[in-house]
């Protein structure tokens, strides 16, 4: 079993860290609550990137560009009464539409340390419903997907639902938590891969299904302030015998975070994102700084 | 964000806020010993234990803006105030305001605390 190198240099990273830096144009929160909303940000945070074969840290730089316009949000619950009850807070269910556009991916000094190296641009519209049991998300979305070369890229155009739930496991864990479950199917349209090339003699379009489990319980411990879990699932739907053999048929990533008090985290991952052609573990020490 | 809104000890929204995000019979976020009232307006959401650190989707981040929000607003209305601003506004309304802070990863301790006084009257007003 491949040994996992870890080089703590938690002072280049808490250098790194102070690098970090973020911009935002919003609308103002007193604008009249009636009308619609719209956000922009962008955000950059450098750390440190260790790789099982890796001979020492890499810098590496994580970025996103995001934004988003909203309907009003839907109901009438309490509306002419000068009060309100706890029931009206637990029936009340509102919806709106929402259309997002997201830029995100991994830039390292090198490129074979990298497994986050999916870079995902996309615009995804759809509709949120807020419930007391859950809040329910579903809709289209458009992605452009590319490695950190920007070698291979791929389209894809499918639908998206979700489902997010805080209080999951509280009487056993002692503590909050939340759940995010999300599946997805879509049409892929590759622009270039090399991978499925050497395999296929032509790149035709594929289906394919993905699933998000994301798990969160705060603070289980005085210094911890949070443990994340989460698990990611790529699965190409009926995949020629060539590309299963070749390993390229499933995608899998696993991730586990400790965030402990001030902005310190100890991360550890491993599997493959889409367009990576073998499973990697890599662990992460660093310091997140949010800049205002 | 929060234009003109200053977060003080003497306004009871703000004391609210604070109080409903550190209480341990409440949402438990932090502890009145390591985040103090006064530097406590300045603090973003997005450091406290249910935000999403590792590259959480807008969809993750907008439930659980939406989830923290409506256990927010009960914790508001059972220990502090039941009262609205305007009987026009819609509860679905405040909580999706609500909701908008608590997704955003620039939101901090005051501007949740502004859109809490600009929706629900509390006893000092």
């Amino acid at each position: 079993m491949p040994r996992i190198r870890l080089q703590c240099a938690s002072l280049i990273a808490c250098l790194l860290g102070a690098l970090s830096s973020s911009a935002r144009a919003e609308q103002p929160a007193d604008a009249p609550s009636a009308s619609s909303t719209k956000q922009h940000q962008f955000k950059v945070r450098p750390h440190l990137l260790e790789a099982e074969d890796g001979d020492g840290p890499s810098l590496a730089l994580d970025y996103e560009f995001k934004g988003s316009f909203n309907t009003q949000a839907h109901g009438s619950t309490s509306v002419g009464r000068p009060t309100i009850s706890d029931d009206d807070i637990r029936t009340a269910r509102p919806g709106y539409w929402t259309l997002d556009y997201l830029a995100r991916g991994t830039v390292a000094a090198s490129k074979d340390k990298n497994p986050n190296k999916l870079l995902d641009a996309g615009l995804q519209g759809h509709y949120v419903l807020d419930t007391v049991l859950a809040t329910f998300q579903a809709g289209g979305v458009a992605r452009y997907e590319t490695d950190q070369s920007f070698d291979d890229r791929q389209h894809m155009f499918g639908m998206s639902a979700s489902a997010t739930r805080i209080g999951i496991f509280r009487p056993l864990a002692g503590k909050s938590d939340s759940l995010y479950l999300a599946i997805g199917y879509g049409s892929i349209n590759p622009q270039k891969d090399a991978a499925r090339q050497a395999v296929l003699a032509s790149l035709d379009n594929y289906r394919r299904w993905d699933a998000e489990l994301s798990y969160i319980l705060e603070r289980p411990f005085d210094a911890v302030g949070s443990i994340e879990l989460d698990y990611r699932h790529y699965q190409e739907v009926g995949a020629p015998a060539s590309i299963r053999e070749a390993s390229l048929s499933r995608h899998r990533f696993g991730l586990i975070r400790v965030n402990l008090k001030n902005d310190l985290f100890i991360q550890y991952s491993k599997g493959s994102l889409p367009f990576d052609t073998e499973s990697k573990r890599v662990v992460k020490i660093g310091w997140t700084f949010k800049l205002e | 964000m929060a234009n003109g809104f200053q977060w003080s000890s003497e306004n009871l929204a703000c004391v609210a806020t604070y109080n409903v995000l550190e209480n341990d019979s409440m949402l438990d976020q932090f502890e009145d010993i390591d985040l103090a009232f006064e530097p406590a307006g300045e603090t973003l959401l997005s450091t406290l234990p249910y935000y999403p650190k590792f590259g959480a989707s807008d969809a993750q981040r907008i439930g659980l803006g939406h989830q923290m929000a409506r256990r927010f607003l009960r914790f508001i209305v059972k220990n502090y105030t039941d009262r609205k601003e305007h009987a026009a506004d819609s509860v679905e309304e405040i909580l999706t305001e609500l909701a908008r802070r608590f997704a955003g990863d620039k939101s901090r301790l005051i501007d949740l605390a502004e859109v809490t006084d600009r929706f629900l009257r509390f006893d000092n007003e």
